[in-house]
């Protein structure tokens, strides 16, 4: 069968070639073409041009693939298209920096990594990918002209460079799973400070791009760029490489695809107008700040209001001319601790679905930020529930019935990443964050049994153990109230508790921990990334370097990660 | 209800969008008031017109205001003000906001109740602008120029803005100018606006922004105009402190020894006479927080 693609390997010397091409052949592997060499760029260049199928796949001497590494390439060939769509990628890559929150994203074992990656459903696009394995798209490249520059040369900086190279071309870089790999190498460490860039790259980025600081997966390289702050808008040719060749890139990638509806659901009572006032508004700026990037229809579910209250409400959604408003009934009144899963219900059963269609659930006196809002055709897939940041904010309000608070006193904002810290107890993710496909929610809003989740918590831990969720770094959503108030019901919701652990001890004799597992890993990682420059930890990594202690270790790993736990729990005491 | 008001909003033709899709609706649905004049002042001085729909919307008629040259935040509404001539009071509105529908009447219902209030400040959503008032008595030491009622006498009498700011920071200045004139300046809550800047919403944050670098060299220029070769010496140790890329400092300085050229250094004796009688309110402390937040440090 002709392969789709060609493997090619850089090595240091002709002799590491042989021994690699030998490996492969072992390992019924497709045969590599090797190079001898240490040049990446012109290496790159080479593999481009002479590529003599549509992809190929570039490998450091000391990455070693997966057996089905053919199935896994042409898995990732077929998300990279759904996703960005075909003539639109360049390069796909097993780690990397995410262009959404600029995180590291790493599906790759190396001695730096430990955990072993969960596999996500689609490639993240990537302001800088690892160069250990990459996909590359040689037939657009060709088709745009992508070419590294030929004033470069060695192994320093040009996986950062491609990625600017093919942007700057209008392709995407990406980060996919399915391009696992083991890299034996140890990497280059801290060679990203200033003291250390090469000048032909210093050069390189001082030419082409505004910017002082550039984040890769080994940190940031900062450049000492000078700015004349008082040359006119559009006459310095250099631009921010973030926001002006990486986003706009996407957003016309991502403009391009099936247009998303966004479902905006809130239950209400009836009561607190101007609250209900508060989030319509906030639907406003958002339509006019996301417009064009998805549609939006807004959902006022009635639960146990009266007729009077009820034609108030019409005569309010009457005066947002301009928003889709729709007023319908829950299909059961319900308690404040199952709006959620009553609002879904009344919605599946209005038939409101559709493929790309969302809902977004704002729990009562919340509102949306309308700042999320062009960015979700990027953040929003059909096999995800997406996870913004939530910001609480303390208010008070006066009789005025206004729809502005009195008082705001801006509190803590939620990161998104917590949503996975349910299992410890914490109930940091309120609803309002949360965006869920449809079929997501069809999925998942019965239980085992086909019944409904009678309440919002158990749905939600059932969504976290079960679906992928990826979260961003936006604030979703305003979270409302009265900090004193909270605290009381915050001791109320403690008591119920008990339903969350019958939840957990279920799910874990099911057998699905390992997906919150990695997510609360992952929700560890800067810290995981502090405590290793503590002393403790220096301590216990040196101990665990004896072979007979590690062995201990390894027999003891079912309790490994309570102790892991317990120990970053404890750490800020330290 | 109030008869009328002239709103300027300094702007550039890439942010039209914002303008015609977020400010002008949330002007049209203005409560009590019968008409709004909206000047969009072209600080880039190019040719284009930047609003080319219905000049009239509603309560609103759309005009556009054009000097022919790139101007800064303060020479735009200075030169508007000369153009137009606004009394008793104009709005000074930021691009990127959507007013709540009675911010205009809280606005000039609050100036029209407190004798000598030279400034009017509305209150920003959802994040409320940190920095301190009096509850009472809505007294602050500065207002933000996001979105703020002057009255026209006392910007006639200051000359209105410094142009030697650029961008940034003057609207500080314009609030301690009044202050030192024995005016007041207000802090107004119940008049709203919603402010999706840039900061807590879409910059990036590997990237230095221009406004960054004005609102660091204009932090420093006000340090040196209120307080001198102290004062300025004082703002650079608070800038070293804050975490900048290699060369920016020194950017800020080279430009901050520039601007120190061009102004008149007699003007600057006055303000810093009458600086012991408001050492409550011009203060770098309250206003170092501003300056701290808008360089992206929290």
């Amino acid at each position: 069968m002709k392969e789709n693609f060609a493997i090619y390997i850089l090595c240091a010397d002709e002799e590491g070639g042989r021994k690699k091409e030998a490996l492969f052949a072992e390992l019924g592997l497709p045969a590599p073409r090797v190079r001898a060499g240490t040049d990446y760029y012109a290496f790159i260049n080479s593999v481009i041009a002479g590529c003599p199928a549509e992809y190929a796949l570039i490998c450091h001497d000391d990455v070693v693939v997966p057996a089905n590494i053919r199935d896994q390439v042409t898995c990732s060939i077929a998300k990279a298209d759904a996703e960005f769509g075909a003539d639109n990628w360049a390069f796909m890559g097993n780690a990397g920096i995410d262009s959404i929150n600029y995180r590291p994203l790493r599906f790759v074992k190396d001695p730096e990594e430990g955990p072993l990656p969960w596999n996500n459903i689609r490639p993240y696009p990537a302001v800088h990918l690892d160069g250990n394995l990459l996909l590359v798209n040689a037939g657009n490249c060709k088709k745009r002209g992508f070419a590294m520059p030929s004033e470069l040369t060695g192994a320093y900086g040009y996986d950062l460079v491609l990625v600017m190279e093919s942007y700057m071309k209008g392709l995407v870089c990406g980060i996919d799973s399915s391009l696992f790999a083991i890299h034996e190498g140890a990497g280059e460490g801290e060679a990203c400070g200033s003291g250390r860039i090469e000048a032909g790259l210093l050069d390189y980025l001082k030419k082409r791009f505004i910017n002082h600081s550039f984040i890769t997966l080994r940190g940031l390289i900062s450049i000492d760029n000078t700015i004349d702050y008082l040359i006119r808008i559009g006459t310095d040719p250099r631009k921010c490489f973030y926001t002006h060749w990486v986003q706009p890139t996407l957003a016309e990638i991502y403009s391009r695809k099936e247009r998303k509806k966004v479902h905006l659901v809130t239950v209400t009572d009836g009561l607190r107008y101007e609250r209900i006032r508060r989030f319509l508004d906030s639907v406003r700026i958002a339509a006019a700040i996301g417009a064009g990037a998805v549609d939006i229809a807004v959902h006022l579910i009635l639960n146990g209001v009266d007729p009077d209250a009820r034609e108030g409400i019409s005569a309010m959604a009457a005066e947002y001319k301009d928003l889709p408003i729709r007023i319908g009934v829950a299909a059961q009144q319900c308690e404040k601790d199952a709006e959620l899963v009553s609002a879904f219900e009344t919605m599946l059963q209005d038939n409101i679905d559709g493929t790309e269609c969302y809902y977004w659930f704002v729990r009562r006196d919340d509102f949306v930020m309308p700042s999320i809002f062009p960015f979700l055709p990027q953040i929003l897939h059909e096999r995800m529930v997406t996870a913004g940041d939530i910001q609480f904010f303390d208010e008070r309000w006066d009789d005025s019935g206004r729809s502005v608070p009195s008082l705001v006193r801006r509190c803590e904002r939620l990161d998104s990443r917590a949503y996975c810290t349910t299992l410890v107890g914490k109930q940091n993710m309120p609803a309002s964050g949360l965006i869920y496909p449809v079929r997501l929610i069809k999925e998942f809003l019965y239980d085992e049994n086909g019944a409904i989740s009678r309440y919002d918590d158990l749905f939600l831990m059932r969504i976290a153990f079960r679906a992928t969720v990826d979260t961003v770094p936006f604030v979703a959503a305003g979270m409302c109230g009265n900090l004193d108030q909270d605290r009381a019901d915050g001791m109320k919701a403690a008591r119920e508790s008990f339903r969350q652990a019958t939840a957990v001890s279920r799910f874990i004799k099911a057998g699905i921990m390992r997906k919150i597992e990695y997510d609360y890993m992952n929700f560890l990682h800067d810290d995981m990334e502090k405590a290793r420059q503590s002393i403790p930890y220096q301590f216990m990594e040196a101990l665990m370097k004896k072979k007979w202690l590690y062995s201990s270790f390894e027999k003891m790993k079912p309790l490994a990660m309570p102790v892991l736990r317990f120990f970053f729990k404890i750490k800020d005491r330290w | 209800m109030y008869d009328s008001i002239t709103v300027f909003c300094s702007v550039s033709a890439s942010e039209m969008e914002t303008v015609k899709s977020w400010l002008i609706p949330s002007l049209m649905l203005q409560k009590g008031i019968s008409a709004i004049e909206l000047f969009l002042i072209n600080y880039t001085g190019k040719n284009d017109r930047l609003y080319a729909d219905d000049a009239r919307r509603g309560i609103v008629s759309v005009h556009d205001i054009n000097k022919g040259t790139p101007c800064g935040f303060g020479e735009a509404h200075n030169y508007a003000f000369a153009t137009v001539n606004p009394s008793p009071c104009f709005l000074i509105v930021n691009p990127d906001v959507y007013m709540h529908e009675y911010c205009i009447h809280e606005l000039m219902s609050a100036m029209a109740q407190n004798g000598r209030a030279a400034i009017v400040e509305a209150r920003q959503l959802p994040y409320e602008h940190p920095k301190g008032y009096d509850e009472k008595t809505g007294e602050t030491p500065w207002a933000s120029g996001c979105c703020i009622l002057v009255d026209s006498v006392f910007f006639r009498e200051e000359r209105g803005f410094d142009e030697l700011f650029w961008m940034y920071v003057e609207d500080v200045d314009l609030s301690w100018r009044a202050w030192l004139s024995g005016y007041r300046v207000l802090y107004h809550p119940p008049a709203a606006v919603y402010h999706f800047t840039g900061h807590y919403f879409s910059y990036n944050r590997y990237r230095y922004y221009t406004e960054y670098f004005w609102s660091a060299r204009n932090f420093i220029y006000i340090m040196y105009k209120y307080w001198g070769r102290r004062g300025m010496r004082r703002g650079i140790q608070i800038l070293n402190r804050l975490e900048y890329a290699p060369g920016y400092i020194r950017e800020v300085i080279a430009s901050v020894k520039e601007v120190k050229r061009k102004v008149d250094r007699r003007s600057l004796k006055g303000y810093r006479r009458n600086l012991k009688h408001h050492r409550d309110r011009i203060l770098i402390s309250d206003f170092n927080v501003y300056n701290k937040i808008s360089s992206g440090e929290q």
